[in-house]
């Protein structure tokens, strides 16, 4: 049974229980009553609303992860770390301006600029660091190359992105494409998939995926680099990289152990299931692949096309992956699950199986 | 979250839009008069509903600003 809710239930069962995501599902479809401040939602007047949309798209109210494996992809994944997908390669775009100005190989530009030259998207939400505030990013509907590429990069804050999509619609735009973290997408696909309100998401046709093991609380961020005497409108670039975060700045590097950086990590970045963005058509990362190149999941057959579409253009360069190159990916992937299961079965009340009544840590012993 | 009789008596009196007694409520919804005075109560102090004795009945109602205007209501589907 699909639980219902309203904006009040939201606030007790995620908002005060630190599990939000940021994503902005809740505020997208209902800005007369829902703004963000300090990262979080909160309401500007009282809503009378029994079951809210709010409720019902966040991610972190009701996920039926395996319903959705079923409807989106027809089966129930077979990859417990990864999800469900059709290929799994490792490539970059071939534009070296595109190359230079993106993370790794690029891929997300290359192919949400190709995407747009043969009209398959008619917009792009991507999220582009603030100009009023270093570093914070926020989405915007991106409709030209340059656009896009403006919001190349990985930026390791959250912006509310979905408050973006919600700008696309009422820009008009039919075929938009997202580019967002797990949380993102899987209140994108919450918001496709639900039953009881209807918003046109299907307009959002390509969902780009990008891996990610967290996000930070940016005054968390800037207090850990102030620690490394790095002022955070000094970093011209973020990366995370063989365990290490990285800053670089106009000086040189700053590398910081990514175990220390666990203490600048979201709250609701550690009951998060989903490393690889499972249920983006594309997912994006960099582990596995070579420096300069991107490791891509394809899941959807729309993205299988756009992907071959885009080679034979000669806009990408693909090469397959081994299974040895994928077993680091599949590795990190299972440490999130492994690590956060354990943090969302420490946080729920009583479960009942059958006439096994037990706490979430007892299950926790019972089944792992 | 809502209680599945909080639920029912909200989508009744939003269906209603008058005054009720919380008999009237009870005999509608299928619920005992306690049940109804209890969850009314619950549901007075957050301010989605109105109640007030008159004489020897409990009269419930809902304001009409009540209304979400705006807000998500425009997106759901129909039953």
């Amino acid at each position: 049974m699909i639980p219902k809710g309203n904006i009040y239930d939201l606030e007790a069962e995620v908002i005060y229980k630190d599990l939000c995501c940021y994503c902005g599902a809740c505020g997208a479809f209902c800005k007369e009553y829902i703004c963000y401040e300090c990262e979080k939602p909160t309401t500007t007047e009282k809503c009378y609303e029994l079951h809210g949309a709010c409720y019902d798209f966040c991610p972190r109210t009701f996920f039926p992860i395996l319903e959705l494996d079923k409807k989106i992809f027809g089966a129930v994944r077979e990859d417990k770390a990864l999800g469900c997908y059709k290929e799994i390669v490792t490539a970059k775009a071939k534009d070296s301006e595109i190359g230079e100005k993106s993370q790794d190989g690029g891929i997300v530009t290359a192919l949400l600029t190709f995407a747009l030259d043969k009209n398959v998207i008619d917009s792009a939400v991507v999220s582009k660091t603030s100009e009023s505030e270093t570093w914070t990013p926020e989405a915007i509907v991106a409709t030209s190359k340059d656009e896009i590429l403006s919001g190349a990069g990985s930026k390791y804050t959250l912006s509310p992105t979905l408050m973006g999509v919600r700008e696309a619609f009422d820009g008009g735009y039919k075929n938009v494409a997202l580019v967002g973290v797990p949380c993102q997408i899987q209140a994108m696909t919450n918001i496709q998939n639900s039953k009881n309100f209807d918003v046109g998401g299907d307009r959002v046709n390509l969902k780009i995926g990008l891996m990610c093991t967290e996000s930070f609380d940016r005054e968390a961020l800037i207090a850990k680099l102030s620690e490394n005497k790095v002022k955070l409108e000094d970093v011209t670039k973020f990366d995370i990289s063989k365990g290490k975060f990285y800053a670089y700045t106009k000086n040189g590097e700053v590398t910081i152990p990514i175990k220390e950086m666990k203490s600048c990590m979201r709250e609701g970045c550690r009951v998060c299931f989903d490393f690889a963005a499972e249920f983006g058509d594309i997912s994006v990362g960099s582990i596995g692949s070579e420096s300069g190149w991107s490791t891509v999941i394809v899941r959807t057959e729309a993205a299988k096309k756009l992907m071959d579409d885009a080679k034979k253009a000669g806009v990408i360069e693909v090469k397959e992956m081994s299974d040895d190159a994928v077993e680091p990916l599949r590795k990190l992937a299972t440490r999130k699950k492994t690590e956060n299961l354990g943090n969302i079965l420490g946080k729920i009340d009583e479960v009942r199986l059958l006439n096994l009544a037990v706490s979430g840590e007892d299950l926790k012993t019972l089944l792992i | 979250m809502m209680s599945s009789t909080k639920e029912k008596i909200m989508t009744f009196m939003c269906e209603e839009r008058e005054p009720m007694t919380i008999g009237e409520i009870g005999d509608k919804i299928g619920v005992s008069w306690a049940t109804v005075k209890t969850n009314v109560l619950e549901l007075s102090q957050d301010k989605m509903l109105n109640i007030k004795k008159v004489g020897k009945n409990w009269i419930v109602w809902r304001d009409e600003q009540n209304e979400s205007p705006k807000g998500c209501s425009a997106y759901k589907r129909s039953e």
